[in-house]
This record gives C-alpha cells, structure tokens and sequence, in this order.
C-alpha cells in the first residue's frame, strides 16, 4: 500500500476536480465533498489499525515506507518519502478523523461556492502530506498546503465584520513564523553530521555538542517559529483573532491538527537538535509551556465568547504537550503524542459545537446563550463533554494524555517544579474556567423556552468527535501503544543533568521506572 | 487458593463492577427521555450488583486477590484496571451495595416524574464507587476518585435551572478538584520515591523505601489532602453544605455514606504511609472539624443543611480515629455512619415531600402524630448517629473514645465530649422541631402509592443502624477485640461487653449526650430562638459558619479575579497589541526609510552611486594590495 497514494493524494486530486467542475454542477461538487470526508474518516480509523496489523518493518519502527519517484531531487538532498510511526500515525489518524468531521461540517453548512470546499480538500491533504512525510522539506510544504487556504477562508469567509483585518494580521504573523521554520529548516540540512532533508537518518545524528553558530542558533529559531504557529506563550497572540472569524470547519482544522503540526516538527527534530532535558532551551520551554497552561486557562475565565473561550483553552492544552516534549522519558514522549490526538479532537469538538450554537441562535456570547440545557439539549450535552474533556476528566482521552505527561515529566527532577505548576493548571485552573463556562451556558434558567432540535444528521460530526474522546478514554491501551512506537533518539536515554563542571556535562543513566511497552515489537 | 474460586470471585466481583455502568450506558443512550424503566434498570444492575458481591464476600478466601489488566501503559500492575480483594474492600463493597440498592429503591418513588439523568448517573456512581472500593493501585484509585466527583457535580445539579443548584454542583467539583491536585501530586512523588503504585506491593515494600525518608511525612499529606476535599475536612469542607441542593436520595447516598466516606476509605487503604507526624495533623484536623461542624449544626434552620453538618462533624470523627492509627476502628463508624446518616435522609426526605417541599425547622411541626413510623425510624437513626447503646453508634464511638483516651491528650477526650454534648443537641432539636409540637405548615395527607416504595428501604437502614454495632463489621474491617475471647462470639456478647468495660471516658460521653439533648428540649420549651429580638453576633457567626464561604468568596475569589484580569490586560496590551505593533511599525519604518531613497531627485541617485562606486573601487585597490 503506497502510503501517499493511499493519504495525500485522493483530497487533492478531488479538489483539482472541484476546480474543473466549477459552479453549475454544485449537487456533483457536494457528492465530491461527501466522498472526501468519507475518505478521510476511512483513513483516520483504518490506518491505526493497519498500522498495528502489519508486521514487517524497515528498520527504526518506520512501516509503509514508500518513495515517489518523481518527488526526489537528490542533488538537494530531498527525498519524495512516505512513512509511518508511531508518532506519525497517530496525527495520521488525528488528521483524518478531524478532516472528516471539518468536512461533514463544511457540507452541513448551507450553500457555499466551490472554492470552500476545495480549499478545504487542499488543507487535509496536505495535513496527510505533512505527517506521512519523511521529509523535511515535504513536511514543509505540505504544511504550507495546509496553512494558506486558512488565510483566504478567513478573508472570503470570515465570520466577523473585520475578517479582512484579522485574516490579514494572521496571514503576516503565521508566516514570520513559518518564514521562520524555513530557515531553520534549510539551516539543519546544513548542519554537520545531516547529509540529506531525510528524517529517518536523523535519530542518529546530535549537533548539541557542535561548535558550530549554526547548532547554537538553529534551535531557538525553530523554537521561535514554531512557537508562533503552534501558539506558544508569547507567540499566541494570532490565535484568538483567528478562531472567531474563520469559518468553523477551518477552526476545527486549524486549531485541531495544524497547530500540532509545530510541535510535531519539533518531535521529529529533536535528536538533531539536543532537546532532552538538559539543554537549557528546554528548560525555558518547559516554563513557557506552564505559562501556556495557566495564563491559557485564567484568561480563558475572562472572555465573554464561547469561541474566545475555547481558543485560549487549546492554547493552554498546547502547553500539555510542550512539557511532554521537555520531559524527553518515553512515558511523557508518549503522553505528549495522545495529548496531541486528544487535544485536537477536543478543540474541533469545541469549535464545532460553537459554531452550531451560531447557526441555530446567532450568537457565540455567553450573557445570551443561558439556559442551554433545557433550550437545546444536544448541544448542551456537547457543551458538557467538551467541558469535562477539557479538565481531564478520567474516561476520556485528554486524561490519558495529561497524565502520562505528568508522569514521565515527573521523573526529571529539574521538571519537577513545572510539573507541579501543569497539576494545579490542568486540575484546578481549567476546571475553573470550564465549569463556568458550563454554568453560564448549560446550567441556569431557560426564559426562552423555544426548544431547538438539532436533526440527527448534523449530530454526526460532532458525535463521531465526542466518541472517539470517549471510546480512547475508556480503553486508551490500545492508543498509547499505537502513539509509544517511535524512534527515541539514542541519545534520550533518560539521562538527567548530574554533574556540570567546566569539563562540561556529566551524564547519569537513570533506570528506567516504566518498563518498556513493545518488548515484542522493538 | 483454588484457582477455579478465585477466577470465578474474580469474573463476578468485576461483573458487579461493570454492570451499573453499563446499565448507565444503556439508561442515558437506548431508553427514551422520561420512562420509568429508567428506574427500574437502575435497580434491576445494583441488585446484580449486590448479589454478586454478597456472595463473594461470603466465599472469598482469606488471602487477598490481586488482579489487573493493562489499562493505561503495559505494566499493568501499576497503571492497570483490576480488582484487589481482601476483607475489607469486599465488605465495604458490600455496604456501598446495600446503601445503593435501598437508596435506588427510594429513589423509584421519590423521583417519580422528575427523571432527567438521574438513574443513569446513579448507576455510574454505584459502579465506579465499587471501582475506588476495589482499587488494586492509585491509577484507579485516582480515575474512579475524579469519576465519583463528576456523578456528584451532575446529580448535585440535577435541576440546574435553580441557579442555585448550578453554584452548588460547580462549587463541588472545583473544590475537589483543588483536593485532588494535591492527592495526584502525593501520587507523583509516591511513584518517584518507590517506583510502584500498587497497593499491596507498596504496602509491603515502604518500610524499606521511602517510610525512612523526610519525604514521607509530605507525602502523606498531601494524599490526606485530597481526603480532607473529598471527606469535607476542614478547610475544604464548604461544598457539602451547598450540595444539599440536590435531591434528598442523592444526599443520602452520595453525600452521606459512600463518597464522602471514600476519603476516610482511603486513608485506612494506605494507613501505612502515614507517619506519626501525618497521623497528628489527621487527627487534630479530623477533631476540629467534628467540633466546628457540631457547633454550625446546632444552629442551622434547615432540615438537611443540619444533616450535612452532622455528617462532616461525623467524617472528623473518623480521621480522628485514623489520626489514632486505628483504621478499623474508622471503618467501623464509616459504617455504622452510613447507614444511620441514610436513613435520616431517606425520612428527612419523607418529610420534606409530605411538608410540600418545606425545609425550614422553624416551620414545620407535628409530624410525629401523623406519621409515627416515620418519627420511630427517625429516631433510630438519630439514637445511632449520637451514640446510644445498644445501637449501631455507641459502639463505634465507644471505640473511638476508648483509642483516644488511650493516647496521652487529654484534650481529645474534652473535646469528644464536647462533640457529643452538641451532637445530642442538634439531634434533639431537630427532632423536637420537625416532629413534635404544633404543626406549623401544611402537610399532605398522604402521598400515596410511593409511600411503600419510599418506608421499605428505610425500614431496612433502621434495622442496619440499629444491629450494625454486634453485627460484626469491626472484625471484618480487621479489628481484634482484646476484651473478648476469639472462640465464642456471638452477636449477645458484641453487644453486652462493651457495655459491660465502658470506661470512664465513655460513661462521661454518654452523659454529654444526654445533657445536650436535655438542654436542647429546654431551648426549644423556652422557645429561645422564636421569641428573641435577634441573635447575637456570636450566635449569628456560627449560624454563617465563621463565615468561612463568604471569606473564601471574597479572599481566594477576589486573588483568583485579580489574577485573570491581570493577565487578561497584560495578554491585550502587551502580547496582542504590542507584538504585532512591533511588527507593524518595523515595517513600516523600513518602508519609509527604504522610499527615501526612490524619491526621483537625480542628483541624491548621481550622489548614490558615486558613493557606491567609491567603496567598491577601494576595496578593489584593497584587495589588489593584499594580493601585491
């Protein structure tokens, strides 16, 4: 099975005939919509479980590798490589569930032109793209592919009367950083020990001990990019102007499984660039990723928009899994990647039932929206999984996530502090803001008795979203298997700074506290 | 051990656990809206229930059973699902099935036309309450702690358009949750510290790992602080009051026998980790509280807010007895607690629906001559609840009383006895105020067919509360009773000869009791609280609790809005309105700098490039220069 053939190309190929369709056949352009959310919710549920069935791997726990010929370019050192592991699977399956939905979504919406719809086709596609892909330089621009139709949906389509000025500020302010990344990018190729844009040689390959300006600088630029696009604090400023205009389906994709996407590029370069826990960048990350969590969640108390709300809530989620990044154990790699799965069904399933509630009562803002519970009890009873999802209630999947961080982040005792700060963060400060979300919204007197029905087929994207929380929360062994199965860098051993005299570092090996997950598999 | 009994104790105590959450399932996602077999699966799974878990803790062994399946990594032991049998979690089990499945019963009528969720998370409730009950390791303890929080959010907030209730549910969950903060973080350094998180192999190996260190007395705190959140200790304990909005079938299960007793649970589960300073702070912090909340009850106006605190007062007394390094001793008054606390309820409940949903002691009245079985299961639980032999209580709190005066303090003993006069007194006062005297409201004459469904099960919590004392909970709970002889006991012996070694400590608790009951009837003939022109500020004070809520609201809430706003502003000002401006205006000013240049003036482009040409020609004779 040709990983790129089976992913990436299908949405693209429909959106280019999307495109040729034009605007009279506009049933056939829906159909095409239809077949393409279709297709991605297939692959989102279907290639964990081939991902788990096959059993001959290529080296290193990379499954499904495939090259594309006329994708290669050796002399630049890119390859056209497609493969899966454990990380990449699951964003696979993350993209392809969140995808779908976004689809179904865009679908239920009335009627758009047939640019909405290919603009869309285009972004899944080049999400399966970025996170099938073997190569950094693939990864970037399927990346791309999946960034810059949000500016032109917010622009075209935006929800609020200033859509030209937030699409605009978004528009400059994700490229800085994505000009950033490029940069970076280019600049780790050129790195000594990296001979070509191939991930899968790079585990082997640590420029943290290098002399060179290069492997001193390149990992605060890329810290410094991806920490606008995947909002972390200070970078996040972009966000919540972003999720209130959009248009919801490109919320759920945007907030969903783009934002993960920074991060991810952060997993897949972490040898190269010395990021376990002794390097002192990841040390100031690991603050900023508190910082995410806890001004995320108190400013998120203050905002009068559910879609305000909800955006500084995924901002604080990001910090879970930034601070699963910093703890460099296997236990807190892991966690860090079902956060990512569990974060961004949620921030879909958020946005997706705000923008529900837009449809059905024409308003996101709280004051008015009292009452839910009795007025719509779908949408409330929406509201409550979002609202407890959110807090890491166990029985879903974001609990999983956040504990295995907390876990493995726990066993590197200069994280210690951080991690006392996520607890308090994720348990006290995020329930805080989401009960009262739920308080003002769901809970209280109905005056308008005016029930609102919502027709079972425009339940199904967020009940497909709110089920996958559910069934990972509840039997989330099968999950983390799927998400431990990656690579660890060699020299992530789960060694913690000791000694560091002016020789330079000593290392001590700590014993491993977990035991190993795939004995059978490794 | 044979194999073939302890799978099948095993399939069964796992079946029991499972099929009330999967008749939640089914409640909430196959039954229609409001029918009444919600009600009836809902009995049908904690009957199952019952049964199951009777009859294993009829045949269990009498070595524990340990069993786990991966759950959320591959080292199942300690991040596993499973069940861990021993004596004294199957009879827990087995209390938290009798109260469930009377309480469900109840419910079948008090509930009638209202249902909503309410079966549904009833049946979550009594399924993952077994699952805390029967934890083999923190992990589940943990996940079943918060799951148990959130049925007790959702049913305290059973009405959520009383804007009340809403509060009230929120305010539950937030406080727990600061409770559980600390619990999870003692759990993270318990991993840290001895790399395991079963029970019963930590158990065996503290001693040798972390018991010696000077992180075992924080340790051990901070896991008593998620007790104190969920138990209602003080400083946590504002959110039980406040969850008496719920319905009364709710309080009396989940507020009164089983969730607020699973922190004491799980402090006798571990009693191991605790060392000797850990015990002292339990125990003065378990005292105070049972002093404070007997104090507040004596002047609370409504029939289940006295209740409430009765039960925090009630719950201090068992981290007391926890504090006193007797565990069984705790259990046995968890125990003897439920089911006098249930069944107060259940009556209360009674009352309040045949009072039409009046609640104020100082309007009711009377109620003993309409219904006198009523008043005599009343009066079971409350002769329970204070500790008069031969019922349920005294034994417990003889038990108590007896470890207290053991110890050195005699400030224990004062202040149990303190805690007994006032226990009487409330009791005394509610009694007299919603049964006797002249009926002050209207009540129904009769609230027909429910009333079967509604006495059965509180007959049966009378009969428990009454035999709980000789029925042998002590001994199951692990408790050796020095005074008897092992041989021959019977349920005549247990429940002469403590009577027969009543100390003088515990003659002087009774005594207490009764003066307090005493003074109690004397307030209410002088009729102190009708006739007076206002309360004192004393008196006002402890009506409001010390007004410890309203400080809270004011102190921690008014830091908390303080906080949000101050990063709100610094989030505006600096993050979205400086970076982008930063970004804006370099722009910006590159522009304009760089169109200076590209003005049209011929003679600034001639001026340019004969400058340009300049450096280059001198760096051109530079470079020749070197190379000459």
């Amino acid at each position: 099975m040709n990983l790129f053939y089976f992913t990436a190309f299908p949405p693209l190929v429909l959106a280019g005939l999307i495109f040729v369709l034009g605007d009279r056949h506009r049933k056939a352009v829906r159909c095409l919509v239809g077949l393409g959310a279709i297709h991605c919710l297939l692959v989102g549920l279907t290639l964990p479980i081939l991902y788990s069935l096959a059993g001959a791997k290529t080296p290193a726990n990379w499954k499904f590798v495939a090259e594309i010929w006329f994708l290669n370019n050796s002399g630049l050192g890119i390859n056209g490589k497609f493969g899966l592991d454990g990380l990449g699977v699951t964003m696979a399956m993350l993209s392809g569930v969140v995808g779908g939905t976004a689809l179904l979504t865009a679908l239920l919406e009335s009627d758009r032109p047939r640019s909405y719809f290919a603009l869309f086709l285009i972004m899944v596609g080049g999400l399966f793209g970025a996170f099938t892909s073997l190569d950094l330089f693939y990864m970037y621009v399927f990346h791309e592919f999946a960034l810059v139709p949000t500016f032109l949906l917010m622009w075209l389509w935006g929800r609020t009367p200033d859509k030209k000025c937030q699409a605009l500020q978004t528009a400059i302010y994700l490229n800085v950083g994505a000009l950033l990344i490029l940069v970076g990018l280019i600049w780790v190729r050129f790195l000594p020990g990296v001979a070509s844009f191939d991930v899968t040689a790079l585990s082997g390959v640590n420029v943290a001990g290098a002399d060179t300006f290069g492997a001193k600088f390149v990992p605060w630029m890329l810290m410094a990019g991806v920490g606008i696009l995947s909002t972390v604090w200070p970078f996040h400023g972009w966000a919540p102007g972003c999720y209130m205009t959009a248009p919801v389906p490109a919320v759920m994709l945007h907030a969903g499984v783009l934002k993960a996407f920074g991060i991810y590029g952060l997993f897949r370069l972490a040898s190269v660039l010395g990021l376990d826990s002794t390097s002192c960048l990841v040390h100031m990350v690991s603050w900023l990723a508190v910082a995410n969590i806890v001004f995320g969640g108190l400013i998120a108390l203050q905002q009068k928009n559910l879609n305000l709300t909800f955006a500084y809530g995924s901002i604080a989620h990001v910090g879970i899994v930034l601070l699963g990044l910093c703890g460099g154990t296997e236990m807190s790699w892991t966690g860090a990647i079902v956060a990512m799965l569990a974060n961004g069904i949620w921030a879909a399933l958020a946005f997706g039932t705000v923008g529900a509630l837009e449809a059905r009562f024409k308003t996101s803002e709280i004051p008015t929206l009292t009452g839910l519970g009795r007025r719509a009890p779908w949408l409330a009873s929406m509201l409550v999984v979002v609202g407890f999802a959110g807090c890491g209630l166990p029985g879903f999947l974001t609990f999983v996530g956040e504990v295995l961080v907390l876990l493995g982040a726990w066993e590197i005792p200069q994280l210690r502090l951080q991690v006392i700060f996520m607890a308090v963060g994720v348990l006290v400060v995020a329930a805080v803001y989401l009960l009262t979300v739920i308080r003002n919204t769901v809970h209280g007197p109905a005056d308008h008795i005016k029930c609102v029905e919502i027709p079972w087929v425009e339940r199904i994207p967020t009940f497909i979203l709110a089920g996958m929380l559910l069934l990972g929360g509840v039997y989330p062994y099968g999950v983390v298997k799927m998400g431990s199965s990656f690579e660890r860098p060699r020299r992530f051993t789960g060694a913690s700074l000791v000694h560091s005299n002016g020789e330079g570092a000593q290392w001590e090996k700590l014993e491993a506290i977990s035991s190993g997950l795939l004995k059978s598999s490794k | 051990m044979n194999p073939h009994l302890v799978q099948k104790i095993v399939g069964f105590v796992g079946l029991a656990t499972v099929v009330p959450i999967l008749a939640s399932a089914v409640i909430y996602f196959l039954l229609p809206r409001q029918s009444r077999y919600h009600g009836i699966a809902a009995v049908l799974a904690s009957t199952i229930s019952l049964l199951l878990i009777g009859y294993c803790a009829r045949i269990a062994p009498d070595q524990p059973i340990l069993v786990s399946v991966p759950w959320l990594w591959g080292d199942a032991a300690n991040f596993g699902v499973g069940v861990y049998m021993d004596r004294a979690s199957l009879f827990m089990a087995l209390m938290v099935c009798v109260v469930a499945w009377l309480v469900q019963i109840y419910s079948l009528g008090y509930m009638q036309d209202d249902l909503g969720r309410y079966f549904a998370l009833m049946s979550l409730f009594l399924g993952t309450m077994l699952g805390l009950v029967l934890a083999p390791n923190f992990t589940q303890l943990f996940v079943c702690w918060e799951l148990v929080g959130f049925c007790s959010y959702a049913l305290i907030g059973h009405w959520f358009d009383r804007p009340s209730a809403a509060d009230a549910a929120r305010k539950a969950f937030v406080v727990n949750r600061v409770g559980d903060a600390a619990f999870l973080i003692g759990i993270l350094m318990i991993w840290a510290g001895a790399h395991s998180l079963g029970l019963s192999e930590l158990r065996s190996q503290w001693q040798h790992s972390i018991a010696q260190t000077s992180t075992a007395t924080l340790i051990g705190l901070l896991v008593f602080c998620g007790a104190i959140a969920k138990s209602a200790q003080i400083p946590l304990h504002v959110w039980l009051p406040d969850a008496m909005e719920g319905p009364t079938p709710v309080s009396a299960l989940i507020h009164a026998a089983t969730m607020v007793a699973a922190g004491v649970y799980m402090l006798c589960r571990v009693h191991w980790l605790f060392t000797g300073d850990a015990l002292q702070v339990i125990a003065w912090v378990g005292l105070v509280t049972a002093v404070f909340a007997a104090m507040v009850a004596c002047r609370c106006w409504d029939i289940k807010r006295v209740l409430a605190y009765s039960t925090i007062s009630q719950l201090g007394y068992m981290m007391l007895a926890v504090g006193l390094a007797v565990p069984a001793v705790a259990m046995f008054h968890l125990v003897t607690h439920a089911f006098s606390k249930a069944l107060l309820f259940l009556v209360a409940g009674v009352v309040i629906l045949l009072a039409r949903r009046e609640q104020d002691l100082r309007r009711l009245g009377g109620i003993a001559r309409r219904e006198p079985v009523l008043y005599v299961l009343f009066l079971l639980g409350a002769l329970s609840l204070v500790g008069l032999p031969p019922f349920g209580g005294f034994y417990s709190k003889e038990m108590i009383v007896a470890a207290a005066s053991k110890t050195a303090r005699w400030m224990f003993c004062v202040l149990i006895i303190v805690g007994s006069a006032l226990s009487g007194f409330y009791i005394t006062q509610l009694s007299v105020s919603v049964f006797h005297g002249t009926e002050r409201s209207q009540v129904s004459r009769s609230i027909g067919v429910r009333w079967k469904l509604m006495i059965m099960p509180a007959l049966g919590l009378g009969l428990l509360s009454f035999a709980s004392g000789w029925m042998g909970w002590y001994e199951v709970f692990g408790g050796a009773n020095a005074d008897l002889e092992t041989a021959e006991r019977d349920w005549i012996s247990s429940m002469r000869e403590p009577l027969l070694h009543l100390t003088g400590v515990g003659s002087l608790n009774i005594v207490a009791v009764l003066v307090g009951a005493l003074t109690a009837l004397l307030v209410q003939a002088r009729g102190y609280y009708l006739n007076r022109v206002g309360p004192t500020p004393i008196a006002r004070a402890i009506e409001n609790a010390f007004y410890i809520d309203q400080i809270y609201h004011v102190v921690i809430g008014g830091i908390y809005n303080w906080l949000t706003r101050i990063t709100s502003g610094m989030d505006a000002l600096v993050i979205r309105g400086m970076v982008p401006e930063l970004l804006r205006s370099t722009f910006d000013l590159t522009g304009r700098l760089l169109r200076g240049f590209q003005v049209g003036d011929v003679r600034a482009y001639i001026a340019t490039s004969m400058f340009v040409l300049a450096v280059i020609l001198w760096l051109l004779i530079r470079k020749l220069h070197l190379n000459v």
